[in-house]
């Protein structure tokens, strides 16, 4: 069927701000479809209010609408643009149900625009339990039985029908928290009770277990005709019961015989062909490890996380394609864009082996609650090839960025005892894995293991292997064959107590190749430029492409480096192609732009170690290395790579290190007349004290080299002290510990690019909370609304002053406090977090002049001018989004300690305009009025400045006492507290109810001073 | 322990021996994209005298499942995988791939870089290969020592009477057991003859329908059944799978040719010359239909495989004969082309509503 000629124009719902189970995954979903409409010709409208994509670049769409994602918003956009068409199936599950939303409100018919790919009665019956439950009887589908409940008695009665175990979900319960797994009637009734009681709305779920078995994926694609293929198959290393988010997965499925594979392959395409899918669909099966007997688990009809790592682990661009399909393409008109000479009608064949581990935050929120169940709880993940099961899970490991010590060691950097060993493995966390290869070296028999843990022994023989080849390591075969299975060089030194170099020398003699991920398994010529390394080859497939620069990208997505710094990565890529150089990528994380390999002219993936790098450098011969874009990560590496000869571009390693030792740094501002905090650095407790007393109390304490705030707080007073140093040690893995005075104070950031010798700032960011907040979780306002002229001159001299002094050639963010004068506290020789939030506002694409800048090019060769840009007339505001409700027990308040997972931008031509448009996908306060009050706790009520502040605002306030049983509020209140405990009821409760929270007091005068404004 | 892989073209792999350590074989070398049903592939009769490649890396995963091998003996000769999984735990498995291997005489090597092996048969094209226990020098005096396996004929089944069910004779040339297994879901009685058996003899079985079986090789060495082919399509409803549907093409005068390395995998696309639409099929052949060649015979192509074009199927219009290049009968492999059954089994009962 040839495309549609009847419609031109298409309209596209973006994701909005990255929460935890919706994140960049959707921005490389929505650009590649995007830019596939409108190589098809067709005029691209996009909606999305997450200005850190690349979905919402100018280029990406012909219309870009950085509006809110509600009904209102969106409903206004289509009035005005008037599409023929909408695509819902890019934008998640927030597109998905604003797509329904439209649709019951009669937008689309009242607008006549046509709704393309899958039809929303499909996605209702994919997604409506019910629906789906009818559907799957009629095709004969097994799925788990299931009732809902609101009594202990009909839930007996129904457990005694369909046997035992049974699971038991409460409804809307933050985290899916009060729920379990009942083995007889007593144990149902003892967690219904607490289930029921906990559930906002009194009602559990309670379906017949099928945990333990073995948990598959498909990603499905079907056509305007009906023919189908399977894109990607995935075995979840961990069972059913654990979210398949939170869960390490292998691609394609690794212990199914043929005949369950086909089974379970052809029930896919049963339910797809029945949903009449238009275009992509994840179908979720259960195999029984002890029978023939599988289980439906759900479907969705839609791209997702999972078709993103299945388009990254097999080359198959699922969006793009999926987007030809809904303009009316079919498979077999579709040319495989890896091949180029085959079709798209086709199942992809492996011949490596893909892992993918999550990456968690709870380094971030240590008394979060890590136990993994049926929520999801990772804000990220990496992905990694090998040619074996072993390799691609260690270079995973390696990607992950987490405690250096646990990835060279490969176990918990705790004491391991029997004890907690038998907890850690009966209940998952995200340190099981390594809790488990603990277990092997401790000598714990396999089938032990996988009784307690339910993981199929054939994985689990797997990692045994792993630690069979770190008790080995005696003769250079040894090494050699450790090597082949993907160990690293540290953990070889760290096992075999040979130093680094000797390892290297030993095992340089099993180089690594590079081999092409194609399709196809080599059975047809491709020129993919995508690559992976692999010990356990002969042959080398990546030819070096000459006069190329290597961008190192960020890696996984974890609080505090986020889908930001793809996104300036994604930049820095399209300023070196443009300059006339091949750019070569290296990054791990399968959700995102960057590692499209169409995105660059080369892609390794690959862990973002010296080990993986210094070969793919010795084999390109790069002009140079860019790491200015790719956050902590790539910055993180640039001292390394100096060392071993390698050219870094832009700013020195010299000054990068000269911010970020504390006392030369702090003896340049002195130099410089520049303002700053008194501080210090120290290394233990004691010098700690001494340092407090002499600075004086109150102080900000953080660890150098650590992200978004890690183990950052303010302390007030010495009892505070003992446990924030000591968090803080743990943290910095032996690096020092800055002090500094804390400065109460209004904080603003700028970005400033820098060719060496002149400056140009895109404008001066300012934060509606003060100090003590995490820069990321502050609403950021440009341009600044309270800043007098002169503290602006001021601003942009110091910036200038200090990037000219540190020969800055790039990008540099600059963070002060505004007291009686301008203080620098941060300085970041790097991309920053808010380089997308003001290239949108500004419409200059600042990571690519910083890259050009970075190639050696003058600010007024690229166009600009020296000094601070003439702010526009509208207001913009970025707002952090939280994922809250999928962290039970983390810490809400809001301090130095950064917590957010998104943003979302408001523009407008006031600041309450776009205060309004902001709070609506951060905050959700886009019902929320005056009149609707606030509910609060009785330990915030107690503080002076907090009832100053509602008072003021004459607003209803209800105090919830630390003993109130508070019914079921109905109306829209807002919840705030300011309690920084990890674990309150008043936050919980506000969360399950799925009502506004706001944790900082600034956050709440400014909303209540707009809110009464207007 | 060490053990070589040389092709004919001279280039030379070394990996460790597995199987049937110290056997050294010769044979064709293909590979195999498959990423399951590594047992079904090793077990296919039409890989007689065939090393097989594996491009996937990890076999042996899930181990042997004795109810699944599609024939009693094994006609590969070899299998060259790039690490053999030594644990499986699998419910089905009743032994590991290994000492499946070594029971059954058969030779195999692993640490082999299989992309890179592959790589060179698609780009030099399929050749004789030898496994062997040292260096090889001269490749065709080695050659020479080196034994070809048999199929062996199988004998005369009873014939018995099958009253109610559709009775269908396959004609083994080396069947896969699938076929006659999806034949008996369906509810057929079926009887398996030699491929040589004469139009008399099969009539006596009184079959319903006839089937010609997959089985291994170049099908211009079956011209002695292109004449009982023709007599069989005139009097029974006809298919024929694989190397079957080669030979109804030779017997109508097509001709078929050499593809550069085969089609040997599970996902090969196949477009319906009807609606256009595509399904994924298993397939496992070197030897295809020239499409020019049908011109001249009263064929028609029903499918074609949608990138190089090559003929998938075939009918004989106004007659009950159809037959597919792919493997309906999956095993291994998708099981949507399992409609080919579906359709014969329609075909003979109309055609003995029109008899009747």
């Amino acid at each position: 069927m040839p495309k549609n000629t009847k419609i031109h124009s298409i309209a596209v719902i973006g994701s909005g701000p990255i929460k935890i189970g919706q994140a960049a995954e959707f921005d490389y979903a929505g650009t590649q479809a995007c830019l596939s409409l409108k190589d098809a010709g067709y005029h691209v409208i996009l909606i999305n209010s997450n200005p850190a994509t690349i979905m919402t670049d100018s280029t990406t769409a012909d219309e870009v609408y950085l509006r809110p994602l509600t009904l209102a918003s969106v409903t206004e956009v289509l009035t005005v643009t008037k599409p023929d068409a909408l695509l819902p199936t890019l934008g998640g599950q927030t597109g998905l149900n604003l797509a329904m939303a439209l649709d019951q409100a009669g937008v689309l018919t009242d607008l006549h625009i046509q709704l393309l790919g899958t039809s929303l009665k499909t996605i209702n019956q994919a997604e409506d339990r019910a629906a789906f439950k009818t559907l799957m009887k009629q095709l004969d589908q097994p799925i788990p039985a299931s009732t809902t409940v609101h009594h202990v008695a009909s839930a007996l009665a129904f457990a005694d029908q369909i046997g035992y175990p049974v699971i038991v979900r409460p409804a809307f319960t933050l985290g899916g928290s009060g729920g379990g797994i009942a083995n007889n009637a007593q144990e149902l009734t003892q967690i219904l009770q607490r289930g029921l009681t906990m559930s906002p709305v009194n009602e559990c779920l309670i379906e017949r277990s099928i945990a333990g078995f073995k948990e598959i994926e498909f990603e499905v694609m079907r056509d305007n005709q009906g023919s189908k293929i399977i894109v990607c198959s995935m075995e979840n290393f961990d069972p059913v019961g654990i979210h398949t988010g939170d869960s390490i997965v292998y691609a394609p499925a690794q212990t199914l015989t043929d005949a369950e594979y086909q089974r379970l392959r052809t029930a896919a395409l049963t339910i797809v062909e029945a949903l009449d899918i238009r275009g992509g669909c994840n179908v979720q099966l259960a195999q029984d490890p002890h029978s023939d007997q599988y289980a439906v688990i759900e479907v969705n009809p839609r791209v997702s996380r999972s078709s993103a790592l299945a388009s990254k682990a097999t080359g198959y661009p699922i969006a793009k394609i999926a987007a030809e399909i809904a303009i009316g393409l079919n498979l077999s008109e579709i040319k495989n864009p890896v091949t180029q000479t085959t079709y798209a009608a086709f199942e992809p064949a492996l011949d490596y082996v893909v892992a993918k581990i999550p990456r968690f935050a709870f380094d971030k929120f240590p008394t979060a609650d890590a136990h993994l169940g049926t929520q999801m709880k990772a804000t990220g993940e990496v992905m990694a090839i090998g040619t074996t099961i072993e390799e691609a899970t260690l270079k995973a490991i390696a990607s992950l960025e987490i405690t250096p010590k646990v990835q060279t060691t490969l176990v918990p950097d705790e004491l391991i005892t029997k004890t907690n060993l038998l907890d850690q493995l009966t209940h998952p966390t995200d340190k099981r894995l390594f809790y488990l290869l603990a277990a092997f070296q401790a000598g714990w028999p396999l089938a032990k293991l996988a009784e307690l843990t339910g993981i199929t022994p054939f994985f689990l023989s797997k990692l045994q292997h792993i630690m069979q080849l770190t008790a080995n390591l005696i003769t250079s075969q040894q090494f050699l064959t450790a090597k082949k299975y993907g160990l690293s060089v540290a953990t070889m030194a760290h096992y075999s107590q040979h130093s680094l170099k000797d390892v290297t020398t030993i095992t340089d003699q099993q180089p690594l190749v590079y081999k092409m991920v194609d399709t196809c398994a080599g059975e047809f010529a491709s020129a993919t430029p995508y690559f992976y390394s692999t010990a356990f080859g002969q042959t080398n497939e990546s030819q070096p492409l000459g006069n190329s620069v290597i961008i190192l990208g960020s890696g996984p997505i974890r609080i505090g480096q986020g889908i930001e710094f793809d996104y300036t990565t994604v930049h820095c890529i399209k300023a070196v192609q443009q300059a006339g150089y091949h750019a070569i990528v290296v990054n791990n994380n399968p959700e995102t732009v960057s590692t499209d390999f169409s995105t660059s002219d080369k892609l390794y993936f690959e862990p973002l170690t010296i080990e993986r790098l210094m070969p793919i450098i010795e084999l390109e011969h790069p002009v140079g290395v860019i790491v200015q874009f790719g956050g902590q990560t790539a910055i993180n590496l640039a001292h390394q790579l100096t060392e071993h000869g390698v050219h870094i571009l832009g700013t020195s390693v010299a000054a990068t290190d000269l911010t970020e030792n504390r006392q030369v740094f702090a003896d340049h501002l002195n130099r410089l007349t520049i303002a700053q905090a008194a501080g210090t650095t120290v290394t233990e407790l004691k010098e700690a004290y001494q340092a407090a007393h002499s600075i004086g109390y109150p102080l900000l304490v953080r660890p150098s080299f650590v992200l978004g705030g890690r183990a950052m707080a303010i302390v007030h007073d010495d009892a505070e002290l003992t446990p924030v140093i000591k968090a803080a040690v743990a943290a910095g893995h032996g690096a020092p510990i800055l002090m500094d005075q804390y400065l109460p104070g209004t904080e603003c950031e700028v970005d400033v690019l820098s060719d060496g010798q002149q400056c140009f700032i895109p404008g001066i960011m300012e934060h509606i909370e003060g100090a003590g907040v995490h820069s990321g979780d502050s609403i950021t306002v440009y341009p600044p609304q309270s800043l007098s002229t002169a503290v602006q001159d001021k601003i942009v001299a110091i910036a200038t002053k200090l990037a000219q002094s540190l020969h800055c050639v790039g990008m540099v963010n600059i963070q002060f406090v505004i007291t009686d004068d301008v203080y620098v506290i941060d300085v970041n020789p790097r991309a920053s977090r808010t380089v997308p939030f003001m290239s949108k506002v500004t419409h200059l694409p600042l990571a690519q002049l910083a890259t050009q800048l970075i190639l050696g090019r003058q600010l007024t060769e690229v166009g600009l001018t020296p000094g601070l840009l003439p702010p526009s007339d509208l207001v913009a505001i970025k707002a952090p989004v939280f994922s809250f409700n999928k962290l039970p027990q983390t810490p809400t308040a809001l301090s130095p300690e950064m917590k957010s997972t998104g943003e979302t931008i408001g523009v407008g031509p006031t600041f309450a305009d776009a205060w309004h448009a902001a709070m609506a996908d951060s905050y959700q306060l886009d019902h929320w009025q005056a009149s609707d009050g606030v509910l609060t706790d009785a330990l915030t009520w107690q503080r002076p400045a907090v009832q100053a502040v509602l008072n003021a605002a004459n607003v209803p306030v209800t105090v919830i006492g630390p003993t109130s049983q508070w019914s079921t509020p109905t109306t829209q209140f807002l919840g705030f507290t300011l309690d920084s405990t990890s674990d309150h009821p008043f936050a919980t409760t506000v969360l399950n109810h799925n009502l506004p929270l706001v944790t900082a007091l600034d956050t709440l005068k400014t909303l209540l001073t707009v809110t009464a404004a207007s | 322990m060490q053990k070589y892989l040389t092709l004919a073209d001279g280039s030379q792999w070394i990996g460790t021996a597995i199987g049937a350590r110290t056997l050294e074989v010769a044979g064709q070398i293909v590979f195999n994209t498959g990423m399951s049903g590594y047992q079904e592939t090793l077990t296919d009769p039409s890989y007689l005298n065939q090393l097989i490649t594996f491009t996937y890396p990890l076999i042996g995963n899930y181990g042997i499942d004795p109810t699944v091998s599609q024939a009693t003996t094994i006609g590969a000769q070899a299998i060259i995988v790039h690490e053999l999984a030594d644990f499986s735990d699998h419910q089905t498995s009743r032994q590991s791939l290994a000492s499946f291997l070594t029971l059954n005489h058969v030779a195999g090597i692993a640490g082999i870089d299989t992309r890179d092996l592959t790589t060179h048969i698609r780009t030099t094209g399929s050749q004789m290969a030898i496994i062997s226990n040292t260096p090889v020098s001269d490749f065709d005096a080695k050659l020479a020592t080196l034994p070809l396996k048999q199929l062996l004929p199988q004998p005369l089944p009873l014939n018995q009477v099958h009253t109610g069910k559709t009775h269908i004779v396959v004609l083994d040339f080396g069947e896969k057991s699938a076929i006659t297994a999806e034949l008996i879901k369906r509810g057929c009685a079926v009887t398996v003859l030699p491929a040589t058996t004469s139009l008399k003899v099969i009539s006596a079985y009184h079959p319903d329908g006839i089937l010609l079986s997959n089985g291994p090789g170049d099908p211009t060495a079956h011209a002695q059944v292109l004449p009982t082919i023709r007599q069989l399509a005139k009097h029974y409803p006809l298919a024929g799978i694989c190397l079957g549907h080669q030979l109804i093409a030779l017997a109508y005068g097509a001709q078929t040719y050499q593809l550069p390395f085969g089609h040997h995998s599970l996902n090969h696309p196949v477009q319906s010359c009807v609606d256009g639409t595509v399904m994924m099929t298993a397939q496992n052949h070197d030897y295809a239909i020239d499409p020019a060649s049908l011109t001249t015979t009263p064929l028609q192509v029903t499918y074609t495989e949608l990138n190089d074009g090559s003929v998938e199927g075939l009918r004989l219009p106004h007659t009950a004969v159809m037959s597919v290049q792919f493997h309906p009968e999956a095993h291994p492999g998708p099981q949507e082309a399992g409609q080919f059954f579906d359709k014969f089994l329609t075909m003979i009962q109309q055609e003995a509503v029109a008899n009747a």
